[in-house]
């Protein structure tokens, strides 16, 4: 079974059992006057599916990665902000030399700020969108090539939160995500290296306190 | 902080020793054909520097060739034409064909190669026989393409396509037959002399897979 299957099949399980969760809690009222969190870590992995004409898309095996933020709400707001870490790793298909030039490996890296609204909250359930905008590193190499392309990446992530416990939640997410990469190119190849984009199946645990 | 100048200096070094422009791409394109300007499906054209090996395509059925390459930090580019080497383990050298490098050395090395049709000769033989005669000395001197042809572009380098291949004919019954590696649909020139006699020089064209030439004198 690949990745992406397991992946697929991992994060419709966990979408099921939270959205039918939610139904049977809708009756439930929450305690606003509980003392609400304000600090949030999320470490998660994340399979990462491309589309487009781009090298992300037609020349990349991408594999699953893992993502750590740390948010911060702001007291007595529904904002959230904070930074956060984003890596995974990548196979030149063999058939894509042409297209790309010669090498076999990249890592993509990413760091950057994130910006987040929280806009439902009932009882252990929390539906946020986290935006962010951050530095990414392509590091590609073969057996005797080393080197990179860089640029900024943004992303958007409509995620669904639920909390089992009141400092441990879970998470899903999917997340839009476009790399600006800073590649030169003559102007026929040019786009095929700029812009990148991604669709990203997210799943993790939240520690809050 | 002196400590750490060692350090520095090797990361320097490491740094500069890279071969490969980060965020750059190079685009190749251009179309292979025979002597006969017919396109040749499946040459393998790539794109190096020194020994590494930054892209490369094989020509589809019209002969045509489209891709893209890393860029070297020095800005020295070879394009190789169905081209082997030890490091390369080439599988779709094609053994018929010569081979063609085109060699670029310019500063603001440009980030798209457009070539032309690309002519790559057949690999052909060339036979010279010479039959000694019982008191001539016959010397001679033949000029004929190489296999492996080199361009440069924008480079003072003149590194000859030619190759000189010479040989003497002593006194004597017997036939010699001396065979040299060349390219098909190309000449060759025999220049000789008898005994010390004026230079005499002949062109011999090499239009079949082997040209037997027979200098009789």
């Amino acid at each position: 079974m690949s990745y992406l299957t397991k992946f697929a099949v991992l994060f419709l399980c966990v979408m099921t059992f939270q959205l039918s969760s939610a139904q049977e809690q809708v009756l439930e009222t929450s305690d606003s006057s509980e003392k609400k969190n304000i600090i949030y870590l999320s470490v998660g992995a994340f399979h990462p599916m491309a589309f487009g004409d781009n090298l992300a898309n037609k020349a990349l095996d991408k594999k699953i990665g893992a993502n750590i933020s740390l948010m911060f709400r702001f007291p007595d707001t529904e904002y959230r902000m904070g930074l956060y870490l984003s890596s995974f790793k990548a196979s030149v298909k063999p058939d894509a030399t042409p297209l790309v030039g010669n090498y076999s490996k990249v890592g993509i890296f990413s760091i950057g700020v994130q910006l987040g609204y929280i806009f439902w909250e009932h009882s252990n359930w929390v539906a946020y969108v986290d935006g962010s905008i951050g530095f990414t590193n392509y590091s590609n190499s073969s057996e005797h090539i080393d080197f990179k392309d860089n640029g900024f990446s943004m992303s958007l992530s409509p995620t669904l939160q639920y909390d089992f416990h009141k400092n441990i939640g879970l998470y899903t997410a999917v997340t839009y995500r476009h790399d600006f990469l800073r590649t030169k190119a003559p102007s026929n190849i040019k786009n095929f290296f700029k812009h990148q984009d991604y669709v990203l199946l997210n799943l993790g645990i939240v520690v809050s306190f | 902080m002196k400590a750490y100048y060692p350090f520095l200096l090797l990361l320097g070094i490491l740094w500069s020793c890279n071969p490969i422009d980060n965020n750059k791409r190079l685009s190749i394109q251009g179309k292979v054909s025979d002597s006969s300007d017919d396109p040749i499906l499946g040459i393998e054209i790539k794109t190096a520097y020194n020994y590494y090996i930054l892209g490369s395509d094989l020509t589809d059925m019209n002969g045509n060739f489209d891709f893209a390459s890393l860029a070297p930090n020095p800005p020295e580019l070879k394009i190789q034409f169905n081209t082997k080497s030890w490091r390369d383990s080439s599988v779709t050298y094609q053994e018929d064909y010569g081979s063609i490098y085109y060699h670029f050395n310019i500063r603001d090395l440009s980030s798209s190669f457009t070539l032309d049709t690309v002519q790559l000769h057949q690999k052909a033989q060339l036979n010279i026989e010479v039959t000694s005669s019982a008191t001539d000395t016959i010397n001679f001197v033949l000029k004929h393409k190489k296999s492996e042809l080199h361009y440069f572009v924008n480079t003072d380098n003149n590194l000859s396509n030619y190759k000189y291949d010479s040989g003497n004919v002593l006194p004597g019954t017997t036939t010699f037959l001396y065979t040299y590696n060349t390219l098909k649909d190309t000449e060759a020139t025999l220049a000789y002399r008898i005994n010390s006699g004026e230079e005499q020089e002949v062109i011999i064209p090499i239009n079949q897979p082997t040209t037997t030439y027979v200098l009789s004198y």
